[in-house]
């Protein structure tokens, strides 16, 4: 899934921003380090916070193969937010850009998320 | 450590809802395909040729959804029906949470629960239309497409919606601060991370 969310917070810095990344990807890549992984994100974040992370991580399993498997295509925001975006980091080349128009006319988020202003 | 006890219910909530039956399937078939999406999702990350699990449909939507094109769905379709299945879409992807989380805690997988006897609904809802996607679903729509991807399936989509709620945004789907022990910019990180791991182009 294409998070338009992530980068619209404002929040540029995120705390243990690393930590979170490499954990959530090691649970998804299958890495054999996902037990270091986790024992550095729980030193890092504490119990209540690694908890979490792992939900959100989980659930994003799940959310992918909803979006994979039912083909919807990308939201009309997302697509006119994110631009050259998918391009940069190769998210055109994925198979499910098939079930999505991406040549929607770019617009400003905050015409879609009045929080946005 | 200690689980939230929303996360602790909504797994209860789940296998009760996954044993009984749904629109299209029985309680035991649902339970079957669960038990084939788990053994699927838990060898993901090995190449195909070196898989155990037996190769078909609850395969492909547990291990392999990145590859799934309209060509795969539309015969996957038209061998089960459209809104059977939706169904077992969402008995892939719920069942890809709760083992991820699992996972992620390390921790072992809970055993699948025992089926309840009953027939399927067989119904569908009546505003069902064209989005765009594989499957009809509700329209029209102001959410997120995900939102509505498995409304062709209430079973379903009450199945997966009553797990993905609390483990991800709790209602706050649209609030960009949260009042949790992990901030949304930190949850949006690590769902970016496993989208991009995953290959979601959505």
């Amino acid at each position: 899934m294409l998070r338009a969310s992530s980068d619209v917070s404002g929040e540029r810095d995120v705390p243990h921003r690393a930590e979170l990344e490499i954990f959530a990807t090691a649970l998804a890549s299958g890495g054999a380090d996902l037990d270091q992984r986790r024992d550095e994100l729980r030193a890092a974040v504490g119990d209540e916070v690694f908890v979490e992370a792992a939900a959100v991580a989980a659930v994003f399993h799940g959310y992918v193969r909803v979006a994979d498997g039912t083909g919807i295509p990308v939201d009309e925001l997302v697509v006119a937010t994110s631009g050259d975006l998918r391009e940069e980091l190769g998210i055109n080349a994925y198979e499910g850009r098939a079930n999505t128009m991406v040549d929607v006319a770019e617009r400003p988020a905050a015409e879609f998320n009045p929080q946005l202003k | 450590m200690r689980i939230p006890s929303r996360l602790v219910e909504s797994k209860s909530a789940a296998w009760d809802r996954l044993a009984g039956p749904g629109d299209w399937w029985t309680g035991e078939e649902r339970l079957a395909f669960a038990a084939e999406a788990r053994a699927a999702f838990a060898e993901r990350h090995q190449a195909p040729w070196l898989r155990t699990a037996p190769a078909g449909l609850m395969s492909k939507l547990a291990a392999d959804a990145n590859q799934i094109d309209r060509s795969w769905a539309t015969e996957s379709i038209s061998e089960v029906g459209e809104a059977a299945y939706v169904e077992l879409v969402a008995i892939a992807a719920s069942i890809a949470v709760l083992d991820a989380f699992a996972e992620a805690l390390g921790v072992e997988r809970t055993p699948l629960p025992t089926a309840r006897e009953g027939e399927p609904t067989r119904r569908e809802p009546e505003d069902m239309g064209d989005a765009g996607a594989y499957v009809r679903m509700t329209t029209p729509w102001s959410d997120a497409n995900v939102a509505r991807a498995l409304t062709l399936s209430p079973s379903g989509n009450a199945l997966y919606r009553g797990i993905a709620m609390p483990f991800y945004h709790e209602g706050q789907f649209l609030d960009l601060a949260w009042d949790r022990p992990i901030s949304r910019p930190q949850a949006e990180a690590v769902a970016t991370a496993v989208s991009a791991a995953n290959e979601c182009f959505y």
